[in-house]
């Protein structure tokens, strides 16, 4: 239990749990607007790290339809990140547009919804094996370029490694947190989202197009989710076209655990999910998996509207 | 004679807001005692926390002498304490005799095995279920339309299944919601007889809550009045009628809304 | 004729053990209860069969038993997954709407990976050559065919007794039905109960089907196709889930042809079914009837 073995877990934690929150927020966002879970965001967030991948390595892979095609560019790793969130952000608008629209204007309960957007995941899941195969994809150790692996701290007795991809985890999820927050706090559409957050039924009221501003939620929340399906697979690789379901429901919990619908709550429970895990003994390990659930578990029990989220008496 | 009903310093806080504050009244057996006040003074909060939907934030109710605090609004409801929504809560896919029948099936705890192998006591209690409830349709008027489900009746016959489907729980103590909400001058004096009649038939406490001061005139013994959370007046009537205090709350709300007919249909609004 | 068992006798015995699955999940939405546990109970019991099938230290029993031990092993997962459903349901049930949902979700994750690390169920490979009863597996109809009848029936005779009624009033309105003098936990945890040892008994039934048994039979992902059973069947109906069941498990059969891209088309047949059949297949029947 020494100050180096807190450290080090305390890095890992932190840097896994940013990235949690950044891809929880998308879940949230959507909820808070729509009041539904859109299961195809983890879809969105193994599309994401797809394509970020093809554009940085300009390779399709061995099994898929486009085996054996490349691309005539590879775009330096910060540019492909970029430009594989937009296109993840376009895949959250066509989301919208398949598997939400069509029942919003039919008035549909939300059950529904729920439903066909796990149809539209298995649609882009199999969509990517499809294309790109079922083989584990992992991004080359020179995706960085020339920085080192990793930084080696000395810590009294011990040693804190600080890799340098879980700076970059936590670095980019910290940027995109505060342009987040700066987003919501000071731009028109992000004071509605807030309002909308806080209270449904004053979307309309606030003479805003409804369908426009769901538009720009979906589409930011398939940012947040394409960005983060890239980070996690440079860290661990692309364990196929199914690796983003485990992280969906992962990032279900973090966002139940934080309150649905609360912004703060979805950042506060990646962390603390991020934490929970880091600072799981070593003994424990292979209960890793179960540490988000479990929590969740225990928070519902406890307190059922999560650590952030507003407890509400139904109105009679 | 000791109450049907008794409130004791009853005070509600939502968050820093008091809905209600220190609510101490009686209500005598036999009594028809009408709640009366402006939109928001509380009315339909007290309900709540009569029926155990909501938890008072202190203070004590008693039903028949017992203490309600802690008990579940089923408990409470199987007490004694039926009551309607302002907003009308019927199970809408459910047929109107269905509906009645639920109370009942409640008060005899209908055991799942009894019922799915139809042993002779379940297949009894079965029958002395459906036999309430078709006398209850039978009383409202909607013995033509007993098999419609609930949310095809139309918005005056839904509130009368609401009253029929609670008397089915054979309360002591029935409390309306605003039962005349939406009605004209003639429908709220067939409503007025038939509260008196099903008050005497079943030997009911009624409490109701009505914006329609005429109507609580005319029916009720006792009167309370609520605003802003507090009682402002208690008593006969024509007491009450007179009392300096409730001038000035109903005359603030006839300034500000009109004519109290007006008030009267804020009810029906939810119906939407 | 004998090919024609061979392809499809698997896919219709399939059929019936999805359908009871999928009832499995209807019971708890007739109190309208959204849970996905079922999933987790249905591994509990195909455990309970798969020990009770291979365990060494049974094997007295087994020969003892001869087919009988197939029926003590359906009671066996019964009993263990009504008394694990009322712990889970008493605490769980409490939770509403969309939260019941996930901490159902929670629950089987949480039991995967308990299951995982527990030796005596074979880590992450599982319990394999589990004993079957029968060399054909159309054969399997005999198991699940009763089983499915057997429920239709006590569906058919629930929904028409006071408790079936008190389900529908808590599914129709919890807040009215409470004040109806209905006792909202108790009734929501025996409908979610009943969902629980549904499913056990499933499992039991299924481990010797599929010869082993592994943390891979209670995913996530079978408990969503579960619940895309009943949704796009009807989910007001006893009959959607066995018409949902019918469908979506023959589906990827009846789009084998187009090979790879069939799960797409599989994706794309469930947000249709959502956008055009809200009320599900049996809605469109009710639809007609009235």
């Amino acid at each position: 239990m020494s100050l180096a073995w807190f450290l080090q877990n305390l890095v890992n934690g932190l840097s896994i749990g940013s990235v949690y929150a950044v891809f929880a927020l998308g879940y949230t966002l959507v909820f808070s607007v729509l009041g539904i879970l859109n299961f195809a965001h983890g879809a969105v967030f193994t599309l994401g790290a797809y394509l970020t991948y093809v554009l940085a390595v300009g390779e399709f892979g061995l099994n898929g339809l486009l085996a054996g095609m490349t691309l005539p560019f590879k775009l330096p790793f910060a540019l492909a990140l970029l430009a594989g969130a937009l296109l993840s952000g376009l895949a959250g608008v066509a989301v919208e547009h398949l598997a939400f629209r069509p029942l919003r204007k039919r008035g549909a309960d939300a059950l529904l919804a729920l439903v066909s957007s796990l149809g539209v995941a298995l649609i882009l899941v199999n969509l990517i094996q499809y294309l790109f195969g079922a083989e584990i994809y992992s991004f080359p150790s020179d995706v960085l370029g020339t920085l080192p692996p990793a930084v080696i701290l000395h810590v009294g007795e011990g040693l804190v490694a600080m890799r340098t991809i879980q700076v970059v985890l936590f670095g980019v999820s910290l940027l995109l947190l505060i342009g987040l927050a700066w987003f919501i706090q000071f731009t028109k559409q992000g004071k509605a989202l807030r309002a909308v957050a806080e209270n449904p039924d004053t979307a309309s009221l606030l003479g805003i197009s409804v369908d426009a501003f769901i538009l720009g939620t979906f589409f930011i929340s398939g940012l947040l989710g394409g960005l983060s399906g890239t980070l996690i697979g440079v860290s661990f690789g692309l364990s196929g076209p199914y690796f983003g379901v485990a992280y969906g429901l992962k990032a279900l919990a973090v966002i139940v655990l934080g309150g649905l619908g609360s912004i703060p709550g979805a950042v506060l429970g990646g962390l603390v999910i991020g934490l929970a895990e880091a600072f799981l003994p070593p003994d424990m390990s292979s209960f890793k998996e179960a540490v988000p659930y479990a929590l969740l578990f225990i928070v519902l029990l406890v307190r059922p509207q999560g650590l952030l989220g507003k407890n509400a008496e139904e109105k009679v | 004679m000791s109450p049907v009903l008794s409130v004791e310093g009853l005070s509600k806080a939502f968050g820093g807001l008091m809905a209600l504050t220190d609510v101490d009244f009686e209500v005598q057996e036999g009594e028809i005692f009408g709640l009366i006040g402006p939109n928001g003074a509380g009315k339909t909060t007290l309900f709540n926390m009569l029926t155990g939907l909501s938890k008072p934030t202190t203070g004590t109710i008693h039903l028949l002498g017992q203490d309600l605090s802690g008990k579940s609004p089923a408990a409470i409801a199987r007490l004694g304490m039926a009551r309607t929504f302002q907003n009308i809560r019927l199970f809408g896919a459910m047929s109107v005799l269905d509906n009645v029948r639920v109370p009942r099936h409640a008060l005899d705890k209908a055991s799942l095995w009894g019922g799915v192998f139809g042993t002779s006591r379940s297949r009894r209690r079965e029958r002395e279920a459906l036999d309430l409830a078709h006398e209850l349709v039978e009383m409202v008027g909607l013995g033509a339309r007993m098999h419609a489900p609930a949310a095809s009746l139309p918005y005056g016959d839904r509130r009368r299944l609401e009253i029929a489907r609670a008397l089915a729980l054979s309360p002591k103590v029935l409390l309306l919601d605003e039962p005349a909400a939406g009605m004209n001058q003639a429908e709220k004096q067939d409503l007025s007889n038939f509260i008196r009649v099903i008050r005497d038939r079943f030997g009911l406490t009624v409490l109701l809550i009505e914006h329609n001061v005429p109507m609580v005139m005319g029916l009720c013994r006792s009167v309370a009045v609520l605003n802003f959370g507090q009682l402002i007046a208690k008593g006969a009537p024509e007491d009450v009628q007179a009392d300096p205090a409730v001038i000035e709350a109903y005359l603030g709300v006839a300034d500000a809304r009109g004519a109290d007919d007006e008030v009267a249909i804020g009810g029906g609004v939810n119906n939407a | 004729m004998e090919d024609f068992l061979a392809r499809y006798g698997f896919l219709f015995v399939t059929i019936l053990q999805q359908a009871l699955l999928g009832l499995s999940l209807y019971l708890p939405l007739m109190a309208g209860q959204l849970s996905l546990a079922s999933i987790g109970f249905y591994s509990l019991g195909g455990y309970v069969a798969a020990i009770m099938g291979t365990h060494p230290a049974l094997a007295p029993l087994r020969d003892a038993l001869g087919f009988y031990v197939y029926p003590l092993e359906w009671l066996v997962a019964l009993a263990a997954s009504t008394i694990l459903g009322a712990a889970l349901g008493y605490p769980a049930l409490r939770l509403r709407g969309i939260y019941l949902a996930l901490a159902t979700i929670a629950f089987v994750q949480v039991f995967g990976v308990v299951v995982l690390n527990m030796p005596i169920a074979g880590g992450a490979i599982g319990i394999f050559g589990i004993p079957q009863p029968f060399e054909n597996r159309l054969a399997y109809v005999w198991f699940f065919g009763p089983l499915l009848v057997l429920t239709l029936l006590f569906l058919w005779r629930l929904e028409r007794s006071g408790t079936g009624r008190l389900f529908f009033s808590i599914r129709e309105d919890e807040l009215a039905a409470g004040a109806m003098g209905v006792n909202v936990t108790a009734r929501k945890v025996q409908a979610f109960v009943l969902g629980c040892a549904l499913a056990g008994v499933v499992g039991a039934m299924s481990a010797p089907l599929l010869n082993t048994w592994n943390a891979r039979q209670g995913t996530f992902d079978a408990a969503v196709a579960c619940l895309a059973y009943v949704l796009i069947g009807g989910r007001r109906s006893k009959w959607g889930a066995l018409l949902g069941a019918a469908l979506l498990v023959s589906l990827p059969e009846l789009l084998r042809p187009l090979q790879n891209s069939r799960m797409i088309l599989n994706g794309v047949v469930l947000v249709l079914a959502c956008i055009y059949m809200p009320q599900g297949i049996a809605g469109l029947f009710a639809r007609r009837k009235a």
